[in-house]
């Protein structure tokens, strides 16, 4: 009988992700997965240097982050597209209201990389960068997994008193499973 | 149980040292008129998140005392932190929910199935380990030894009456920047956290 094949373990750019996030500082995780997040997710899930905080609404996530800011400690909250239109009114009356810092680190839905079958993205892209405008809110788009500058985003989001919604295209999800190469 | 006697029996008789966070309306006004203390995270603003707010500050402070000043109004819109307090367990952390079955800083109106609701079933069926209510200050004043040093996530429903009619209009003097500093601030000189960097922010 063939024995199971051994875990790989987490991709070398998920490994990558996971040490920025230490390296940052960063000790709480507050997450609710679409598809293009969950490599992130799966990474922060299985790495003990982080309090990985599962949410059952992203709102909570938002919570979370400010406790967290509170306790003396960088948090990221991790989410979609969809969960960061559900969340304006907490990103609105409690970080802006308060100054209180965010990152958040989000999908960027609904554009030209986005895969045929996920037509309904759509409408998130069209609106969500409207959105976080309107909000006064600054949102880098990340291509390349070596821009997901978390220490960098942080940094901002306490000078600026804001939060920063990094969205990452769907090139940074290949980097993150590790078929860049293959992707063609 | 009125809501300001079951506070003012909280506030003189079991509150020494935790770190309180409440949510909006009734709560966060009637607390602040019987406290008026840096310790507590009055939030007046992003209905339900006082529950989340105070899990994430528990899970990052763990040798902070963390109470959560919940109401059933707010805690009926952010449901879902049960679930994430069950699944995190943290024993630091004290969640009360004031239940009158009303917005009472509206005027009373009336939450969705008020006349039905369990909500020490649902913290249970959640995972919430310990699961306390009182429903007048005998009842609450019982309590006391439970929670001046609980040893596991705690759930305490507070049952008090609403008063039709009546409005509780905001009276807190501050809004949320000072909130911020004077809360942070008070954690950093009291607990010795580092909430702000050397340049202030």
């Amino acid at each position: 009988m063939q024995a199971d094949a051994p875990d790989p373990g987490p991709s070398a750019g998920v490994k990558a992700f996971c040490d920025d996030l230490a390296g940052a500082g960063v000790k709480v995780v507050a997450s609710l997965p679409d598809d293009w997040v969950v490599p992130l997710i799966d990474g922060v899930a299985g790495d003990e240097r982080f309090t990985h905080v599962r949410v059952a609404r992203e709102a909570e996530a938002v919570g979370v982050c400010a406790g967290a800011f509170f306790g003396g400690v960088n948090s990221v909250a991790i989410m979609g597209m969809a969960g960061v239109l559900a969340v304006v009114h907490e990103l609105a009356t409690l970080n802006l209201m308060h100054g209180i810092p965010l990152l958040v680190i989000s999908s960027h839905r609904g554009h030209a990389d986005e895969e045929p079958q996920t037509v309904y993205q759509v409408v998130q892209g069209q609106v969500g960068a409207p959105v976080i405008q309107a909000l006064g809110i600054s949102q880098p788009v990340v291509a390349r997994l070596a821009d997901l500058d978390v220490a960098g985003f942080l940094k901002h989001s306490r000078i600026t008193k804001r939060p920063v919604i990094a969205t990452i295209t769907r090139d940074v999800v290949h980097e993150l499973v590790g078929d860049a190469d293959a992707r063609g | 149980m009125l809501a300001a006697d079951a506070y003012q029996c909280l506030a003189d008789e079991v509150w020494r040292d935790q770190t309180v966070v409440s949510s909006l309306g009734t709560t966060a006004n009637e607390w602040w008129r019987i406290t008026r203390d840096d310790r507590v995270f009055y939030m007046n603003s992003s209905m339900g998140l006082a529950a989340s707010f105070g899990l994430g500050l528990a899970l990052a402070a763990p040798a902070l005392k963390v109470w959560v000043l919940d109401s059933d109004g707010s805690l009926a819109m952010n449901l879902g932190a049960l679930l994430t307090e069950g699944a995190q367990q943290p024993a630091n952390l004290t969640h009360f929910v004031l239940s009158n079955g009303c917005y009472q800083a509206i005027g009373g109106h009336r939450i969705v199935n008020a006349e039905r609701m369990d909500w020490a079933a649902l913290a249970r069926a959640a995972g919430i380990p310990h699961v306390l209510s009182a429903s007048s200050l005998e009842e609450l004043r019982s309590l006391r030894a439970a929670l001046a040093e609980p040893d596991t996530l705690t759930f305490v429903v507070l049952e008090v009456e609403g008063v039709p009619g009546e409005r509780k209009p905001l009276r807190i003097p501050y809004e949320g920047p000072e909130m911020k500093y004077r809360f942070g601030r008070g954690l950093e000189a009291r607990h010795g956290l580092q909430v702000f960097g050397e340049y202030g922010y």
